[in-house]
């Protein structure tokens, strides 16, 4: 499978502020990748780092075959990029822009322009600074999605939408997911859970981990043992301090012990029993990707990258 | 070149009320500017309205180059033009393109239309045309251009214009203060120029192709840099003594240029302080014989060198003076130099060995051809168009089509009384001369106006008082006009002692 984006250490810094750190992954032709991370994690400098916007300080990438430097001119005809804060020529209609912009693109598609104008509603004759963030954003995205790129990067696109114009958003996403490479970022995990194929997560400039969402979610259980007796304090520190690295969280309630297994697999079951002998009983329930995320993020713990199911 | 097409017709119709602002202005300029024009002159009340207007013909020009430029503003990473196909070289080209449409294109016009108006024809002046508007780019259209694409709006490129208003102002300013600093007048030489011109051009290409903004600005500083370096410290005397050659006596054959000494009774013991009060003006008093006939002699620069008794040394570099000697009786004249006004203080009263040396031309008399002036406006010999109203002092005006006219001398004879009043005595007239034009060979003058108008103010031809010269022109008064071409030039010095630099200040009064 040809990777439409690959990066090797790229980093960023800012004088002596570190926002992008030894940032290494690959996202695959007709994924659908989801960049995740707090506010100030560092997603818009990676995406405005793989858009040659700014050059990297360190480390080298691809985007569609081209390194990075290179990636301008003649290869924007195959990249779409939406931003939730670009500045757009406000002073001009919408029918103007798209007048405009459609001239830049061979493989523009009129039909898909006038559908996307159709569904998306959006008044031709009204000029860009009078239109709603929502209705900008859209203006925006149709005026990507009608030259069909093999790669659509969108910076926070659902930042400050209501949910109808979301659900617009996404739906004509996904109508076009089978013809081309979406990366976003986003810090909305439940909106990107239903359709991202694959996450990366960003915290402090590091990519903590980067994998297929259906190995994160199959790898990440959360796990409750209910025990027999009350667990003492002193009991509880030491299991807190024994436990294997990859169970993130341990909470300890009374007689119930809590934790997220960040390397879940069929083994897994007897080692937690193994590990609680007189335990009475043994929960083991698939998590979501905001809990999977609330989980890393509370352990703050770098080493819970992924070995076996990690792609970069 | 089509996406270089696509982008201006877009610029085009975005800034279109911009555009046809600054048409309005540019019409306004040419319609306005030609009553300023002839000796009588008829804006009286709004005499500033032509003047504002060439600035606002400027400002316009600013207007559109930065809002052209701001529209796909090379600073920043949020502009929805950075992730869209353009090419630089395309984006750059529309740019230029754009300037060129709405900006060159229109002063070229203006420029034709002006001289239509002053009655000469466009197309005899192309060479000069194409002249005014290569120096216009040069020193307004592309650093407008460079100063926007480092900005990121109009405000900060007004900031940057300050900056630049600063450093120009200052470089003159320090300049002026390094009165022995190396910078001839002939120093701003055509490569100079063309080479300052092709790093702008160069650096501008650079900030497209990279969009580096902080390496671009930093760029232009350097250059700014070296450029002040050069103005100050690196001498070009090499060219001046080239095209002056030193010469015992008078710098040319034949003539002798020496100091006339004066009575020190005559100087009141101070100096004429000029405007920047950090520098003096001394007079030095000169004695011009052995011109011969049919020629003339002009001192064109001249610099001075004092020593004083502890060994103290001062020196200047070259400056314009205006002075011009033509054949007859011995003459007495006045050489005026700026010097440090702190050297001077310090010399004011001591005995200082001056070196005075002068950048001297001979001029060799050409064509002479005569008229009777009529009154109104008629052409002098060569094609430019001089206006007269008859009976006034100082009543004639020429108008030159870009350039002045080669250098000539206009001789006549102006009645010691009031033409046409009953006082008038026809015979009660004395011989008046001025000269006009330029030894200079460029085809044009740099300026926002292709016409240039010049009033022509009659000097009695000899060192009679004023009391004597005669004062009003009237219809019908012979007009003679000689060419002067330059057959000579050379360089003179000459040493002399003075009893302390208030010896050599004059009385003046400001």
């Amino acid at each position: 499978m040809s990777l439409q984006i690959e990066t090797r250490l790229l980093s960023k810094r800012y004088r002596k502020n570190i926002a992008l750190s030894d940032v290494s992954f690959t996202v695959p032709a007709g994924a659908i990748y989801a960049l995740v991370g707090a506010n100030g994690a560092g997603k818009s400098t990676l995406i405005k780092v793989l858009m040659n916007i700014f050059p990297p300080s360190s480390g080298e990438g691809t985007v569609l075959g081209t390194s990075l430097p290179n990636v301008r001119g003649k290869v924007f005809e195959s990249i779409g990029y939406v931003s939730e804060n670009q500045e757009m020529p406000e002073s001009m209609t919408v029918g103007a822009f798209l007048d405009y912009v459609r001239a830049f693109y061979p493989q523009w598609d009129r039909h898909l322009e006038t559908q996307l104008v159709h569904q998306f509603d959006l008044p031709l004759k009204r000029k860009l600074k009078e239109l709603s963030r929502g209705m900008k954003m859209k203006a925006a995205l149709a005026s990507v999605l009608a030259y069909r790129p093999a790669l659509i990067v969108l910076d926070e696109p659902f930042s400050g939408l209501d949910p109808l114009v979301r659900d617009e958003f996404i739906e004509s996403l996904l109508a076009r997911a089978a013809e081309t490479t979406i990366f976003l970022s986003s810090h909305d995990l439940s909106e990107i859970e239903s359709f991202a194929t694959h996450v990366g997560y960003l915290e402090g400039g590091k990519l903590l981990f980067s994998e297929e969402m259906a190995t994160l979610t199959a790898r990440f259980r959360e796990v409750e043992v209910t025990l027999p007796e009350p667990m003492t304090d002193s009991a509880a520190a030491v299991l807190a301090s024994s436990v294997p690295a990859t169970w993130l969280q341990p909470q300890v309630t009374g007689r119930v012990v809590r934790f997220a297994d960040s390397q879940f697999s069929a083994e897994s079951e007897q080692a937690i029993a193994a590990r609680f002998p007189g335990a009475e009983g043994i929960s083991i329930t698939p998590m979501t990707l905001r809990s999977i995320f609330l989980a890393i993020a509370k352990a703050g713990r770098a080493t819970v990258r992924s070995g076996a199911g990690a792609m970069a | 070149m089509k996406q270089a097409l696509h982008i201006f017709a877009k610029d085009a119709r975005r800034f279109l009320p911009e555009i046809l602002l600054s048409l309005a202005i540019t019409l306004a300029f040419v319609k306005v500017y030609p009553q300023t024009w002839g000796a009588e002159v008829s804006v009286r009340l709004f005499s500033w309205v032509p003047e504002a207007l060439v600035a606002l013909v400027v400002v316009s020009w600013l207007v559109l180059i930065a809002r052209a430029m701001h529209a796909e503003t090379l600073i920043g990473d949020r502009q929805f033009w950075v992730t869209r196909p353009y090419r630089w070289r395309s984006l750059l080209a529309a740019k230029l393109l754009f300037a060129f449409a709405f900006v060159v294109l229109p002063f070229m016009v203006a420029q034709c239309l002006l001289l239509h108006e002053a009655k000469f024809h466009p197309f005899s002046y192309i060479p000069g045309i194409v002249f005014n508007t290569g120096m216009a780019i040069g020193i307004m259209v592309l650093p407008m251009m460079l100063l926007a694409s480092i900005t990121r709006n109009f405000p900060k490129m007004l900031l940057g214009l300050l900056l630049v208003v600063i450093y120009t102002a200052g470089l003159a300013y320090i300049s002026d203060l390094m009165p022995s600093n190396a910078s001839s007048p002939i120093g701003s030489s055509w490569w100079s120029f063309v080479a300052v011109l092709g790093v702008m051009g160069a650096v501008l290409a650079f900030q497209y192709a990279t969009r580096r903004t902080l390496l671009t600005r930093t760029l232009v500083v350097a250059a700014a840099l070296l450029i002040a370096v050069m103005v100050l410290f690196v001498s070009d005397d090499a060219d001046f003594d080239k095209l002056y050659a030193e010469r015992q006596g008078g710098g040319v054959k034949g003539v002798q240029i020496s100091v006339r000494p004066t009575d020190s009774e005559e100087s009141d013991g101070g100096a004429f302080v000029l405007e920047n009060s950090k520098e003096v003006q001394l007079s030095v008093p000169l004695s011009v014989s052995g011109i011969e006939a049919k020629t003339a002699i002009k001192a064109e620069y001249a610099k001075v060198s004092i020593d004083g008794p502890a060994g103290q040394h001062w020196e200047s570099h070259w400056q314009g003076t205006d002075l011009t000697w033509l054949p007859g009786v011995d003459q007495d004249d006045v050489v005026r130099l700026k010097i440090s006004r702190k050297f001077y203080e310090q010399m004011k009263a001591v005995p200082v060995t001056v070196k005075l040396s002068l950048a001297v031309t001979k001029l060799q008399e050409g064509k002479v051809t005569s008229m009777a002036a009529p009154e109104g406006e008629f052409t002098m010999p060569g094609g430019n168009i001089c206006s007269l109203v008859a009976g006034r002092f100082n009543p004639m005006s020429c108008r030159y089509p870009l350039r002045q006219p080669p250098l000539m001398l206009v001789a006549t004879r102006l009645s010691k009384t009031a033409c046409g009043s009953a006082a008038h005595i026809p015979g009660e007239t004395a011989p008046s001369i001025d000269w006009m034009g330029t030894l200079d060979n460029d085809p044009a003058e740099f300026g926002i106006t292709s016409v240039w108008d010049t009033p022509v103010v009659f000097l009695p031809a000899s060192s009679a008082s004023m009391a004597d010269s005669g004062r009003f022109f009237c219809a019908g008064s012979t007009l003679v006009f000689a060419t002067y071409t330059p057959v000579e030039r050379g360089q003179t010095t000459m040493s002399f002692h003075a009893n302390g630099l208030q010896h050599l200040s004059e009385k003046m009064s400001i």
